[in-house]
């Protein structure tokens, strides 16, 4: 009796919000997914992937006169080396803006749209995150790991929830 | 969510420039002024670790491990027999990184920010959320004493040892645990913490009552509302 009273009282509670809820429970469940897809996927989709950013960073540091070089996934300048993992490949963070889209009341084509718009944001965005972290390495060693740890995750977390919320705002538009 | 994000569309600059703030002061107070021994990170590194001592038992396999904390990460150190050797041999494995867990800074940077909200109700929801967040932190240290037991050791032959009858399913699935909080749990919780307090948040303001419009006056020519059918300064406006 007192764990039926109890389980209406959180009911009552939490049918107010009952949207929000819905949509946490469908965030987490979208998101357990797509980490299981990725890690699932590590060694055929997200390790060619990662290559492709160190390449695109090699180059983009060569085309810029810099003298990098390249090892798979490590990218590498002069007394300093970075190697790109799960975390430094957005990949995981793509994944979080998918589940987080997929989970929010839309339609299919604006879903679409949305998802291959934020994640070629966050493409680019990650590559200038790399190459900085590579240049910062290379020119001011001492600061690599707070940028690294700190600066740079946090602010790629808030282009995630920047570029969701834009999209939101799209979808339902408020007056 | 619509609320929040009209609320936010007019005070954006103003949030981003709080937030940047708010990282700073939460960033500094975390891992500390240099030279200061005051500092959340490895307060936060012991209490996960005293949380965890009537747990490990149960899950560590390895007799002789031993865990300890020191600055804001916990280490562990594992009694392990060298195959090649024959040898026993002690690790030193760093266990969980207090200094990496960027998503409290994350989520309280959010919290400080975050526009519209009295200072009381702000502290309420930065507390809500900073226990959830710790808990899920516990999750993922418990998650790194299972995951260590399996872990890839430098052994004179480079492979991986076991400890006695460890499972393979146990292997498998504590990777996969460990995996999800590393990689996605990082983002995934402070992300989901934030916008479920913001949801929540305003969802319960009380709904505008919405004006009623104002009793229209007949003019003077006008009928009388009365319904007397006289006009309205023959009637009830003769006053």
């Amino acid at each position: 009796m007192s764990i039926r009273s109890s389980v209406n009282r959180l009911a009552a509670r939490i049918r107010p919000h009952q949207d929000i809820v819905r949509f946490l429970l469908r965030f987490g469940l979208f998101a357990i997914l797509a980490f299981a897809a990725l890690f699932g996927l590590q060694d055929q989709a997200v390790e060619p992937f990662t290559r492709g950013i160190a390449w695109l960073t090699y180059k983009v540091m060569r085309l810029f006169g810099t003298p990098a070089s390249l090892d798979g996934v490590t990218v590498g300048v002069p007394n300093f080396s970075v190697m790109i993992r799960n975390n430094c490949n957005a990949a995981y963070e793509m994944g979080l803006y998918t589940a987080a889209t997929l989970a929010y009341p839309a339609s299919g084509l604006r879903r679409t749209t949305g998802i291959l718009i934020a994640l070629s944001v966050l493409y680019v965005v990650n590559l200038i995150r790399v190459l900085s972290l590579v240049y910062l390495g290379y020119l001011v060693p001492g600061a690599f790991e707070a940028a690294h740890v700190y600066v740079w995750q946090v602010i790629f977390l808030v282009v995630v929830a920047g570029l969701w919320l834009g999209w939101i705002a799209r979808v339902h538009p408020v007056a | 969510m619509p609320g929040f994000i009209q609320s936010l569309r007019a005070t954006w600059r103003t949030f981003l420039l709080r937030f940047a703030l708010a990282f700073l002061l939460t960033a500094v107070a975390w891992v500390g002024i240099p030279g200061s021994p005051i500092a959340l990170g490895p307060a936060f590194a012991h209490l996960m670790a005293a949380l965890g001592r009537p747990l490990i038992p149960a899950i560590e396999t390895t007799e002789d491990t031993t865990y300890w904390v020191q600055g804001a990460t916990i280490y562990t150190t594992r009694a392990l027999v060298d195959p090649a050797t024959r040898r026993p041999q002690r690790f030193k494995v760093e266990l969980w990184k207090g200094y990496s867990s960027y998503d409290l800074i994350l989520f309280a940077s959010l919290m400080l920010a975050t526009p519209g909200w009295p200072l009381r109700q702000r502290l309420r929801l930065l507390a809500i959320g900073l226990s959830l967040l710790a808990l899920a932190e516990f999750a993922f240290f418990i998650s790194t004493v299972e995951y260590a037991q399996h872990r890839s050791l430098p052994m004179s032959t480079g492979t991986v040892v076991y400890p006695p009858g460890y499972s393979r399913v146990k292997e498998v699935v504590s990777t996969w645990i460990y995996y999800f909080f590393q990689t996605m749990g990082r983002g995934l919780f402070p992300l989901l913490v934030y916008v479920g307090v913001i949801g929540i948040a305003w969802t319960s303001v009380p709904k505008q009552a919405t004006p009623r419009p104002a009793p229209s006056v007949p003019r003077r020519n006008d009928p009388c509302s009365c319904g007397s059918g006289k006009k309205y300064k023959r009637c009830c406006g003769k006053a």
